[in-house]
């Protein structure tokens, strides 16, 4: 008689409920390539754990984000958002898509200058710029966001000191419904303030007014927010311009759009929550729709998407380190990529997919990193067929954040790489070593 | 200098070699030519006196009456202090007149010519007891015809000798040779007329009637129409009309004493262009609808803009959406552009993949042009609006209202723009209101014959709703397929196409000021303004160079200048510039006017043989090179040796503007560098 | 060793879902633990026969079968259908 093939036996109790965990998993469609190029050639090559990005997704997200605010808004200027992800590689192929670059702090802008980007194609935002990060700016004709009154005082007496006039935007803080306020940065609108700034800033005459900024929050899934926003950014355009004769060269309204992750306390999942950016450019260009007039009156609209495009151009490669059965019934899968890599696992929901077709049922299993700490959870709730020792598990959408955020705890950081339009593959970021890792650290000679 | 100028304009010039001539011709006869100066410079006072603009004044345009009306004068008038006041009195009459006129005549469109000089001769003539006809000179042995045309010329300055008149041809040929050309030809005409007329004409009649075809034979055949076979027909035509006018007014001016002198003239061109007015089409003779330059120059101009800038309209229209859509029915194209409505565009939006919806595209939503923006495709004034027709379900068509919410424009007489489709209650403007290119008409729609959201976009010769189409042209706008700006295009289906998005390129020449270049270490100066006219001129030494800045092109529309000119350098290097930014900038192309790049030598040899011989420009391609600074390079498609004829190169620098221009023709190299402070 | 009486009271079918009228849970198994169930059933409690028997109808080559076994029978102990005590027997013993 002929043997059947083997699996792990499984037994596994149907949940009542809010629905089957189990009757909803989607079919696992194996990811045997990124663009082309075969998993097991890419660890094969770089190692394990690895992150991967693919420049046809990069660009392809670029030019969608790009395409559908065409349509909609005559002039329309993407900056990228070096926070989400600061890679040299993936900023210059940004920057070669024609994406200015958006920094908050004096690191990034430097980091922006050596990419090559042009000093007046930055934007610079944020809390927290030190008086050599303004002087820099103003040098350059970088764009400052004024987030504070400290700062629009400081911003002058800097500007007075280089001789210069520089033109400035100030970030206001609206309040929009369904979403908590950020009232920490900028200037609130509703209260006064931003009118308040406006006119201070006039009455200095030192700095030219020539732009709003306004960064509603993160991964925001209604656009509705958007439209208010951007109604209320409208509208206060048309006072400073009648009130004060100001036209503004650009309304910035932040980044904040959602890429296809699922929050960890969402329900609906990623493909049917996450907005089309033709749904956010509906939302943020009827928004602006009180600003009429030939294309040449109207501002800039400038956005500093980071997310909604790198997001989904990432990938994390990993392999099953260990198995083992947890007394609540679940099965803990131990990864050799834990929170320490993939910081964005503290609130995604990540997909997770297997580089071969696994046989039998899938089972509610809990996936650890390698670190010896509680709080290493990669992914939890997850419905995953059994998977032995030296398989490898594609984590999607990891783009942003993750290689920004990462910490170099217990292990080192791995390779991150990406993939090209032709197959093509190569290093963004080497693996670190001990020996860089020690190159830091000093011992003083008493020890 | 703007005294000789006075004297140049009768020609139609501001050359001072030209008005020295003719001066020098009027001093023949000292006592005429010295009323002329007299009255040149009354005219200068009284314009000084009432204000008038300093840079008209400057061009000779408020003299040239004065001038001739001070040579009728001396010419006719007894010799007596009243004779001397009435020329005081007439010459401020004429700079009245001339102010006056001018400002109907842009109006109209009809030009002034030297009405006011008749006017008030005719009026001084009231005034005097009696007129006295200059006599004409003797032959000096010439043959009849010559010695007719050169006591002609020399009639226009009221001195009319074969002497005097030689002076003025000269004068004429230092204008135009075409122009001399046509003026011989209206002579020949006259001397046939003479001939062929049994009643002999006495010899001042001769004289003026030679004059009067002569001047319209140059006026109708090169100044005011194109020159060409079909212009060269219209003048002599005209000049028939002009004789017929001549001789049938004689007699009744002799009866009543009042001098005819160049009156015939007028009537005849106003005649023609009035009539030529009323055609259905402008073209052959195509119409001088530009600054008026000599015969070569309106040639030449008007050539390169049909190369560059297309016959058809003035109007430059741009598309009449934003971002990038795909023409999914064009011209002649489908069930709906057929007939009267073969020229029409239909657009929609396409993404990546070449998909027009998204998801499921069961929708009209889903579609990627529902509810997008529909702007203005040129300036123009809203003359219909037709709303509240329901957008249509996807795949079912509104028979009834056939081309739902619709608005048309108003851009030019006989020229109007629809949009149609539109979505109901989006409609942003209300008839009358004036609109500028790019602004927000409505939303693309699906309402009407529309089974799936798209917009319609025609072009038509009235305001009527389902008028017949025009043919269309998009101007200025960038093919997506292929990355160029295409100056003249008329899209068909699967072509994609976008307008230039207005950036921050800047030439870095505002309007009232000056900027400083050096060319082999010589400095020049480059001054930008603004003419009484309201076009934008780029002023170098005696040259002149006529632009258009619009928010997305810069353009070179001509260039009037001394062969030697640093403008031309400026033209060939720059000729039209997308003003967008960006890394992927799109190429373009565009023509160069021959003229300037033919040898000296070959010049006059051109000019003859140009009216009647299509020459075309030089088609230069432009691209611009991606980096920090802005980078324009030209090269020309035709080569010599492997090599192009001409390559250009112009430099502009963030805050700054152009900083360097060069061209390479024909392997001689010359650039122009800003001085920076 | 005694398998209580949960096991016995099961509904198997052989698409390898599993009722327990006990408590009015349902379960899916797979096929190797469709056999398991089956043979736990027929009274084969000691681990070698449990082994043999898996090798007998699966292709189990290389893979750690003592240990899904034992990861089996713990789910059983888990989801109470096996007493919480039992344990499998080293060869085949008659309780």
């Amino acid at each position: 008689m002929t043997r059947r093939p083997y699996e792990r036996p499984i037994i596994v109790r149907h949940e009542s409920g809010l629905g089957n965990k189990l009757s909803r998993v989607p079919a696992l469609r194996p990811q045997e390539e990124i663009d082309g190029v075969s998993v097991e050639e890419l660890v094969k090559t770089y190692g394990s754990p690895l992150f991967v990005f693919s420049e046809q997704t990069l660009v392809q997200r670029q030019r969608a984000l790009a395409d559908a605010f065409a349509v909609r808004w005559p002039k329309v200027r993407t900056a990228w958002s070096y926070k989400t992800n600061y890679l040299d590689g993936i900023c210059r192929v940004l920057h070669r898509e024609g994406a200015w670059a958006e920094v908050v702090s004096e690191m990034e802008l430097d980091k922006a200058l050596h990419n090559g980007v042009r000093p007046d194609h930055i934007h610079f935002n944020g809390p927290f710029k030190p008086e050599s990060a303004l002087e820099k700016a103003f040098r350059g004709g970088t764009l400052v966001h004024l987030d504070n009154f400290d700062e629009l005082r400081r911003a002058e007496q800097v500007a007075t000191r280089l001789g210069k006039r520089p033109g400035v935007a100030i970030r206001l803080s609206v309040a929009a419904e369904g979403i908590p306020p950020w009232t920490r940065f900028g200037f609130h609108l509703e209260s006064g303030q931003a009118r308040d700034a406006v006119r201070r800033l006039l009455a200095g005459d030192k700095l030219d007014l020539v732009g709003l900024h306004c960064h509603l929050g993160t991964f925001l899934l209604d656009p509705a927010a958007y439209r208010e926003a951007a109604g209320k950014l409208a509208a206060f355009a048309e006072e400073l311009r009648t009130e004060h004769g100001i036209r503004l060269q650009f309304i910035d309204i932040g980044g904040g759009f959602a890429s296809h992750n699922a929050l960890k306390a969402q329900y609906l999942p990623a493909e049917q929550a996450t907005p089309s950016f033709e749904q956010y450019a509906d939302a943020v260009c009827d928004g602006l729709r009180a600003l009429q007039g030939p294309p040449k009156e109207l501002p800039t609209l400038v956005l500093e998407t980071g997310r909604a495009i790198v997001d989904d151009a990432g990938y994390l490669i990993t392999t099953v380190h260990a198995t083992r059965r947890l007394p609540d019934g679940r099965r803990g899968v131990v990864l050799d990529a834990g929170v320490n890599v993939l910081f964005t696992a503290w609130w995604y929901r990540h997909d997770v997919v297997p580089t071969r077709h696994l046989a039998g049922i899938p089972e509610p299993t809990v996936l650890y990193g390698p670190l010896c700490m509680n709080i290493d959870v990669v992914r939890d709730a997850l419905p995953l067929p059994p998977v032995e020792a030296g398989d490898r598990l594609v984590l999607r959408n990891v783009g942003a954040y993750n290689v920004t955020q990462w910490m170099q705890f217990i292990t080192l950081r791995p390779a991150v790489v990406m993939v090209g339009r032709n197959g093509q593959h190569g290093l963004l970021r080497k693996p670190e070593t001990l020996e860089a890792l020690t190159s830091w650290e000093e011992v003083p000679e008493w020890i | 200098m703007d005294l000789i100028r006075s004297w140049s304009q009768i020609l139609f010039s501001r050359d001072l070699v030209v008005g020295g001539l003719l001066l020098v011709a009027s001093l023949l006869d000292p006592w005429v030519g010295l009323h002329g100066l007299l009255a040149a410079l009354v005219a200068r006072a009284v314009a000084a006196a009432l204000g008038l603009a300093p840079l008209v004044v400057g061009e000779g345009l408020f003299g040239y009456n004065a001038v001739l009306f001070g040579l009728g004068v001396g010419a006719m008038l007894p010799h007596g202090t009243w004779s001397e006041a009435l020329l005081f009195a007439g010459s401020a009459l004429t700079v009245v007149l001339t102010a006056a006129l001018r400002d109907n005549g842009l109006r109209t469109g009809l030009p002034t010519l030297s009405a006011p000089f008749l006017i008030a001769l005719w009026l001084v003539w009231s005034a005097s007891p009696e007129l006295v006809q200059p006599v004409p000179g003797p032959d000096r042995g010439l043959p009849e015809p010559v010695a007719l045309g050169l006591r002609a010329l020399g009639a226009l300055l009221f001195v009319p000798r074969v002497e005097a008149g030689a002076l003025v041809l000269l004068a004429l040929l230092r204008w135009s040779r075409q122009g001399t050309v046509l003026g011989a030809a209206g002579v020949l005409a006259a001397w046939a007329v003479i001939e062929a007329v049994p009643v002999p004409l006495d010899p001042s009649q001769a004289t003026l009637l030679a004059l009067n075809l002569g001047l319209v034979s140059v006026a109708l055949g090169g100044v005011w129409f194109v020159p060409s076979w079909a212009s060269l027909a219209l003048g002599a035509g005209a000049a028939g009309l002009t004789a017929l006018v001549s001789l049938g007014a004689a007699p009744v001016a002799a009866r009543l004493g009042l001098p005819l002198a160049i009156a015939p003239f007028h009537v005849g061109v106003w005649a023609v262009l009035l009539a030529m007015r009323q055609r259905a089409e402008d073209r052959s003779p195509r119409s001088v609808d530009f600054l008026p330059g000599t015969p070569e120059e309106n040639l030449q101009y008007y050539r390169t803009r049909l190369a560059r800038f297309g016959a058809r309209y003035d109007v430059r229209f741009r598309a009449p959406v934003r971002g990038t859509w795909v023409v999914t029915q064009g011209r002649g194209d489908g069930p709906t552009h057929r007939n009267e409505w073969e020229h029409a565009l239909d657009l929609e939006v396409a993404d990546a993949d070449g998909r027009l919806a998204r998801d499921e595209g069961t929708t009209a939503e889903q579609h990627l042009c529902w509810h997008l923006p529909v702007v203005a495709c040129a300036d123009g004034v809203v003359a219909k609006v037709i709303d509240g027709v329901p957008d249509n379900p996807l795949g079912q068509v509104d028979l009834d209202d056939n081309w739902g919410n619709v608005v048309v424009l108003w851009h030019a007489p006989g020229l109007h723009s629809l949009v149609a489709h539109l979505s109901p209650r989006t409609i942003a403007v209300v008839e009358g209101q004036r609109v500028k290119t790019g602004e927000v008409l409505g939303l693309c729609g699906s309402s009407g014959r529309s089974p799936r959201p798209h917009l319609h976009w025609q072009l038509q010769a009235t305001p009527q709703v389902g008028a017949p189409t025009l043919p269309l042209e998009l101007h200025d706008v960038v093919d997506a397929a292929k990355g160029e700006v295409r100056g003249t295009w008329t899209p068909t289906t699967d072509d994609r196409l976008r307008n230039l998005v207005p950036g921050e390129v800047d030439l870095g020449l505002p309007p009232g000021t000056e900027a400083t270049f050096e060319e082999d270490g010589r400095p020049v100066v480059i001054r930008s303004e603004i003419d009484p006219w309201g076009r934008r001129v780029l002023v170098c030494g005696d040259g002149r160079t006529y632009h258009g800045l619009h928010d997305d092109l810069f353009v070179v529309y001509d260039t009037l200048a001394p062969p030697g000119s640093p403008l031309h350098v400026l033209h060939a290097a720059l000729a039209r510039l997308p003003l967008e930014d960006g890394e992927r900038s799109p190429t373009w192309s565009d023509h160069l006017p021959p003229r300037t790049l033919v040898p000296p030598w070959l010049r006059p040899l051109q000019d003859a043989v140009a009216p009647f011989v299509p020459l075309e420009g030089l088609h230069v391609r432009y691209r611009r090179v991606p980096g920090d600074r802005a980078v324009i390079e030209g090269r020309s498609d035709r080569e010599r040796g492997g090599v192009p004829v001409l390559t250009t190169r112009a430099v502009l620098a963030p805050g700054v503007g152009l900083i360097e221009a060069s061209q390479t023709l024909r392997g001689v190299t010359r650039t122009l560098r800003r001085r920076v402070p | 060793m005694n398998l209580g009486t949960r096991l016995g009271d099961l509904a198997i079918s052989d698409s390898g879902f599993v009722f327990d009228p006990y408590t009015g849970a349902s379960f899916t198994v797979n096929a190797t633990g469709l056999h398991l169930l089956r043979a736990l059933k027929d009274g084969v409690i000691d681990r070698a026969g449990l082994l043999a028997g898996l090798d007998e109808a699966f292709d189990v080559d290389g893979a750690d079968a003592g240990r899904d076994v034992d990861d089996f029978l713990g789910q059983l102990r888990r989801y109470e259908l096996l007493p919480r005590d039992f344990e499998l027997g080293a060869s085949e013993v008659t309780p």
